[in-house]
């Protein structure tokens, strides 16, 4: 799928939302195994189930990135998926730990 | 005038003691550095010590007082807006803290002036500059002034009185993170520590308001604190525990939940209830809506700690309520109830929440 910041996916197996933060060009994404589609298009055919080896979850307000950093999604619903990108899995990219300001 | 507190001079002697030339440094050193002044008459006062009178005003170390015992006259507007603070029986509208004793309103300020001259001075010129005008700067503002008292004996002095206090570690996060349809509902969920404001709770906040912000299908944020208060302030286990001041003030503005607030303010509505105390007002302030239950108060205890509000107070509280009440509230730190928040604009109506705040 053509990706660009702004592009909002969908899984298809659960509860997961997320917008592209930075992206460029075509990525494979899936949640949970499956494709994910676009958030803006209505519904269609009943849900799956997240395959085993992809049911780690997402988490609302984290960033999710490909090796290269090329490509961040940032979830806006989380769900029992996992998120993957053209075969890898993202990972989870942590804001910067930061100490207390009093 | 009542015992303790320090004169108040007619603006003639307030005119002369400024056209002195070791007035601003006999001002600034002495012991409670503050000045009153009595506004109802012009009378004495020479020609060329009123041109430089505002000027002087704004620029002596020292937290000024207009007191009002009537209705300020015209021309003498543009003095009562140099002073810092104004008390008085009736005034401007938008400035005057109302109250039927002006010289114990005085003593009341100059006994806090006493205990933490530093921070109350500090308070009132960080004010005079109206940097709240344009939130981003204010931000600045408030985060150089709180880093430079953050090294003054002051506040070591609040930290030594707190005692040594281990930072709490919470089990379940500080935030609770619901959404309500296309609303994000966001909970201050410590109440075991009636919501004090933590590092990790500025972490989770900032990062609930950012993905509001980054998502067009949420059209509004709702902001409650579980248990009986909303928030009781900065949780004093933490203070003191930043890295050092300049550290302080890089982390202060790379991760502030104020500014956030401040770009989502059109769609954020906070429900307040119980104690209401530093962050716990200064974060709500910036929403464009924000509701008090009956039992709400208010408080800027800050400068009692030797330091200014430093969660955004002196940039989001002035919006509201303009700099000359919110200087008496960070100076003081008087409670103020839902009434008075209601009568001076910092919450926008009284209202109970349909239902008590509860666990998703």
């Amino acid at each position: 799928m053509q990706l660009r910041p702004g592009s909002r996916l969908r899984s298809t197996v659960c509860e997961t939302e997320v917008i592209a933060v930075k992206a460029e060009g075509e990525h494979d994404v899936t949640c949970g195994g499956a494709p994910m589609v676009d958030a803006t298009a209505p519904p269609d055919g009943p849900r799956g189930e997240p395959a085993a080896d992809a049911a780690d979850g997402t988490q609302m307000g984290k960033r999710y990135v490909n090796d290269d950093e090329t490509l961040e999604l940032l979830c806006t619903k989380p769900g029992a998926g996992s998120l993957a990108a053209d075969g890898t899995a993202l990972v989870l990219k942590e804001s910067k730990p930061l100490p207390a300001s009093d | 005038m009542t015992g303790g507190g320090p004169p108040i001079r007619s603006l003639a002697e307030t005119g002369e003691v400024l056209h002195r030339p070791h007035a601003l440094e006999d001002v600034a050193l002495s012991e409670v550095p503050v000045l009153a002044t009595d506004l109802t008459s012009a009378a004495d006062l020479a020609l060329d010590h009123r041109e430089v009178l505002g000027s002087r005003l704004r620029s002596v170390r020292a937290v000024t007082v207009g007191v009002l015992a009537g209705p300020v006259a015209p021309a003498l507007a543009e003095l009562a807006d140099a002073h810092d603070i104004v008390v008085g029986r009736a005034g401007p509208g938008s400035s005057l803290v109302e109250t039927s004793d002006p010289e114990g309103a005085v003593e009341l300020v100059a006994g806090a002036v006493a205990a933490h001259p530093q921070a109350s001075v500090a308070a009132a010129q960080l004010l005079r500059f109206r940097a709240y005008e344009q939130v981003p700067l204010g931000l600045v503002l408030e985060s150089l002034t709180y880093s430079m008292l953050q090294s003054g004996p002051e506040f070591a002095r609040g930290l030594r009185e707190r005692g040594p206090m281990e930072v709490p570690t919470d089990r379940t996060p500080p935030v609770a993170v619901t959404s309500e349809g296309t609303t994000l509902a966001l909970t201050l969920d410590r109440p075991q520590r009636a919501n004090a404001f933590t590092a990790a709770m500025r972490d989770l906040l900032v990062e609930a308001l950012r993905t509001a912000a980054a998502d067009p299908t949420i059209e509004g944020v709702i902001i409650r604190g579980a248990g009986r208060s909303f928030c009781s302030g900065g949780d004093l286990a933490e203070f003191g525990s930043a890295p050092d001041p300049a550290t302080g003030h890089a982390v202060r503005l790379a991760r502030s939940p104020a500014w956030w607030l401040h770009e989502l303010a059109r769609d954020v509505r906070v429900h307040l209830h119980g104690a209401c105390v530093g962050a716990g007002i200064e974060l709500p302030a910036f929403a464009g809506t924000v509701l008090a239950a009956p039992d709400t108060t208010v408080r800027l205890p800050e400068v009692g700690m030797g330091l200014v509000p430093g969660a955004g107070g002196t940039v989001s509280i002035p919006r509201r309520i303009g700099p000359h009440r919110a200087a008496y509230l960070a100076v003081t730190g008087v409670t103020i109830d839902a009434q008075q928040a209601l009568a001076w604009g910092l919450v926008d109506r009284i209202e109970r929440e349909p239902a008590a705040p509860t666990d998703p």
